[in-house]
């Protein structure tokens, strides 16, 4: 049993990770300078981190338009869907 | 009152309460089907009226070296894509099976992949696989794995393999969270019973879980060979098809065709290339699903 609980967890972890790193990823580079990341300067961890990035999305891009624009088109999304097409969610 | 008059209101009720999803489905589904369809029997560019050219574009289609490669490279991304899926996806339900702690905790975030826009998750792998800049290649380059960076979207073999990857972490959560339902409802009498009997885990899974949770096993893939042989985003964001056609499959073709060439009826043929098989796989879901019911 207790080999059991060890595969099961070194399985666990391995596919935690598998997942997590690209969303690290993600989210690292949401607080990292456009010259960080073409220069590839501080590519595990954005130091020095700037929300900069943040601050352009909601005072100078017109996030809430796009925003508004996702809840529209996924409202009315379920009548576009014809039957036949396989539900959303799965990819 | 007349009973046939009244059969025949009730008939002519029925047609009227129809007739709005039957208008509907037939302007936003039948009508662009066949008009595909018959486009694809045309030679039509774009700003010029279509004439009807018979079969002409599928036989130069099945002439072309580079659509064969395109034919091939579908099944290969589809294949590859659905069979590392099923099985890293079993291996996810098999070890949040019966985990009491933290089994809420560790799904949802396995479910992420499954939420996050297409989109963003192919231009997050085509960034972490970038030559010189992504992360896996500088990391690789750090411990000493390697030496220059590893060409994960210029090199033909890898390119696809590549490509398989970023499809497989996007949809394997969703094969992982369905055999983990579907393992839940499978009675632990069963699992008690073949213990007594002396059966390992390993018995267990391929005589106890795997044939009760077959049916879910069928339909999860059927559908996501399905959306699988018709994906676009995640290749063309990532290869465009490329390098040369490594990794064109059927939609992203029929985009370059259709798009790019503006030669539509070559394009609407190339698209229904995977149509019979499409079709087919459909009808084996509605089929299965409708044995399930019963």
């Amino acid at each position: 049993m207790r080999g059991a609980t060890l595969a099961r967890w070194t399985v666990l972890a391995l596919i935690l990770a598998i997942v997590f790193v690209p969303m690290y990823w993600i989210v690292a580079t949401s607080f990292k300078t456009g010259r960080q990341i073409l220069l590839s300067e501080s590519v595990y961890v954005p130091r020095p981190f700037t929300i900069d990035n943040y601050v352009y999305l909601f005072e100078e891009s017109r996030f809430a338009l796009w925003i508004r624009n996702s809840a529209v088109t996924a409202s009315r999304a379920p009548c576009s869907r014809s039957p036949s097409a396989p539900p959303a969610p799965i990819r | 009152v007349n009973v046939l008059t009244d059969r025949r209101r009730e008939r002519l009720l029925g047609y009227a309460l129809i007739a709005p999803v039957a208008i509907f489905l037939g302007a936003l589904v039948a009508y662009p089907f066949l008009s595909a369809i018959y486009l694809s029997l045309t030679e039509k560019t774009v700003g010029y009226p279509a004439h009807f050219v018979g079969l002409r574009n599928y036989e130069a289609l099945l002439e072309s070296g580079r659509f064969r490669i395109v034919a091939w490279n579908s099944a290969a991304f589809t294949v590859g894509s659905i069979a590392v899926k099923l099985v890293v996806g079993m291996a996810m339900a098999l070890a949040l099976h019966n985990v009491v702690r933290g089994n809420q905790f560790v799904r949802g975030i396995l479910l992420l992949p499954w939420v996050i826009p297409t989109v963003v998750i192919a231009l997050t792998w085509k960034w972490l696989m970038d030559l010189f800049r992504g992360l896996i290649n500088v990391a690789l380059i750090d411990v000493g794995a390697v030496t220059g960076g590893v060409h994960w979207l210029g090199d033909p073999t890898l390119a696809m393999a590549s490509v398989i990857t970023a499809n497989v972490w996007r949809g394997f959560p969703f094969f992982g969270v369905s055999f983990l339902a579907a393992m839940q409802t499978v009675p632990q009498e069963l699992y008690d019973a073949a213990a007594v009997d002396g059966a390992g885990s390993w018995e267990k899974f391929w005589r106890i879980t795997l044939p009760s949770i077959k049916g879910v096993v069928a339909v999860v893939t059927l559908l996501s060979t399905i959306v699988t042989l018709n994906d676009f985003n995640i290749v063309y964001i990532m290869t465009r098809g490329g390098p040369g056609a490594a990794t064109h499959i059927f939609a992203t073709y029929s985009y370059e065709l259709g798009i790019m060439s503006q030669r539509w009826g070559l394009s609407m043929a190339a698209s229904m290339a995977s149509l019979p098989l499409v079709a087919l796989l459909i009808v084996a879901v509605v089929r299965y699903l409708h044995r399930e019911e019963e």
